[in-house]
């Protein structure tokens, strides 16, 4: 019987060494107790030291630590994890820890199972930077394609003025003179447009009133769309409390949907046209929405919309609004999409998650 | 300029500065000039008089100038007419795709913007088979053919981008 015993004793530490994750069992204290073959390869020798020492250098208790969730409710917990493994080398592990002993209710041990998954986040960091320079090149092209515009806009007044004077016609030199004036205009709102939207990457949140702001855009924006007989209203859910956004970059993915809706109103053929803001709450969702009944999009430029540098206003804009909009969205962890039919308004929404910016706001004030 | 005064150009784009810049050069090189600032303003100038030549931007609101030249494509009489397109767009990801199948099947050239008066002026009267200039002349062959050596460059494989480049340059690639 003992022999057998031992036989089995064997088996299972073999199985503990071999076994291809790190393996690790740590006391209430977050003492390692033992730890496989493939730990020590990857962290050296641990017995006796705190885990968090051997897994990562650092002197307490991880964050988010999920030994000790295991400890309190006897549960299993996952995290992702970044270590520093001998060699001083960074190492991503993707822990799940386990009380060692069954329906306990006092945990002496708990076991930490991981698996190594640096050639993986690796990979991810590759993609990642792949499509920022893809993002990057898109927006250089962009940029390219607007200096060309105004330039031509430019060639067009020199001719211009150029033929007047040989003419000598004082009304062809002052149409070629605001031609020139004009293009020098949009080269100082590109410029203007270009830095807001290489501004910057994490949002400056404080807690403002969504209604509020919304009302201050319907107060910017009244008299410009009253003038052109469009009406601005705004819908909002009295119940909205406040929440932790970047004011300005808020302040302006709205001034930036609210113009745009009043140029699609421009553009369209029928009378009576409207302009609505709508704020509401659905699913623990803080939504944004604005909504018009002017020319509507056409499907092919409805594809590339928020990812190409481009405008249909006929050298009326940059081509940076809807990309500024949705990079400042991003930044706060929503998103942004629309909905349109040629001729048939449309509704850009902005759906964001208030949870998750409190969770980033109580961070940013630690 | 008796001989070119009837023929009429119908210039589409959708920029004001962009419309007028083209109608002035065309107007001085006796030219009638019709406007239209997008696809479907384009389509319906054609069927109240069809012109002799299109000068057309290919990224506009409403329908696109790619999507106006399949439509006069489909038409037969308005798919004979010759169309220039001026476009910023000639090498980014927007107006790549739509460039290659307007020269493909089609009459007609590009020009990428800014684009000069002369160069412009030289262009239309070399598609419309116009007398010209000796400078002319020479304008528009250089641009027929910067086209020509554009769209090979676009379509052409690694091996042959090399070899164009050796040729060129008169260098070995390292």
């Amino acid at each position: 019987m003992a022999q057998f015993n031992n036989r089995w004793q064997k088996e299972y530490e073999t199985l503990f060494d071999r076994v291809p994750c790190y393996v690790t069992v740590i006391d209430k204290n977050f003492k390692i107790v033992r730890a496989n073959d493939a730990f020590r390869d990857s962290f050296g020798d641990a017995l006796k030291h705190h885990c968090y020492k051997i897994y990562k250098r650092n002197d307490r208790k991880c964050y988010n630590c999920p030994a000790e969730k295991t400890f309190k409710d006897g549960k299993v917990h996952r995290s992702n994890q970044q270590g520093i493994g001998k060699h001083n080398e960074k190492i991503f592990y993707a822990v799940s820890t386990s009380a060692l002993i069954k329906d306990a209710k006092n945990i002496n041990y708990v076991i930490e199972i991981s698996s190594d998954i640096t050639a993986m986040k690796k990979l991810e960091e590759k993609v990642i930077e792949a499509k920022r320079l893809s993002a990057v090149g898109q927006t250089v092209a962009g940029l390219a394609h607007s200096i060309k515009n105004i330039l031509m806009g430019l060639e067009g007044g020199k001719y211009i003025v150029s033929l007047g004077l040989k003419k000598n016609d004082q009304a062809m030199i002052n149409q070629g003179w605001e031609m020139l004036e004009r293009n020098f205009d949009k080269t100082t709102s590109l410029v203007k447009d270009f830095l807001s939207f290489s501004k910057g990457r994490i949002p400056e949140l404080e807690m403002v009133s969504p209604g509020d702001l919304v009302l201050e855009i319907v107060d910017l924006y009244k008299d410009v769309a009253a003038q052109s007989g469009i009406e601005l209203a705004a819908e909002i859910d009295e119940k909205i409390k406040q929440v932790p956004l970047d004011k300005a970059g808020i302040h302006t993915c709205l001034t930036n949907l609210v113009s745009n809706a009043i140029d699609a109103c421009l553009m369209s053929v029928q009378k009576g046209n409207m302009v609505t803001i709508k704020l509401s709450e659905k699913k623990s969702k803080l939504i944004f929405e604005v909504h018009d009944n002017g020319s509507g999009i056409d499907y092919e430029i409805k594809k590339k919309i928020f990812t190409t540098f481009f405008t249909t206003k006929g050298g009326g804009g940059t081509g940076l609004g809807l990309l500024t909009t949705r990079k400042i969205v991003e930044e706060h962890g929503g998103k942004i999409t629309v909905e349109s039919k040629r001729g048939k308004g449309a509704v850009f929404r902005i759906e964001l998650l208030p949870a998750r910016l409190m969770a980033l706001y109580k961070e940013s004030k630690k | 300029m008796p001989e070119t005064s009837k023929k009429k150009i119908l210039v589409v784009d959708d920029e004001q500065d962009i419309r007028n810049f083209l109608s002035a050069a065309l107007n001085e090189a006796g030219f009638d000039v019709a406007l239209a600032s997008d696809g479907d303003d384009a389509l319906e100038k054609i069927k109240k008089q069809i012109p002799d030549l299109i000068s057309l931007d290919l990224v506009m609101p409403h329908k696109s100038g790619a999507r106006l030249y399949h439509e006069l494509l489909k038409h037969k009489a308005w798919s004979k007419i010759p169309v220039i397109i001026v476009t910023g767009h000639a090498r980014d990801e927007f107006g790549k795709s739509d460039l290659k199948d307007l020269t493909m099947s089609g009459p007609g050239l590009y020009l990428e913007k800014p684009v000069k008066p002369d160069n412009y002026i030289a262009a239309v009267k070399n598609i419309l088979k116009m007398d010209t200039t000796e400078e002319e002349k020479k304008t528009a062959e250089m641009i027929r053919l910067q086209n020509e050596l554009k769209n090979i460059i676009d379509g052409a494989d690694n091996e042959t981008l090399k070899k164009l480049k050796e040729e060129l340059t008169g260098k070995k690639n390292r």
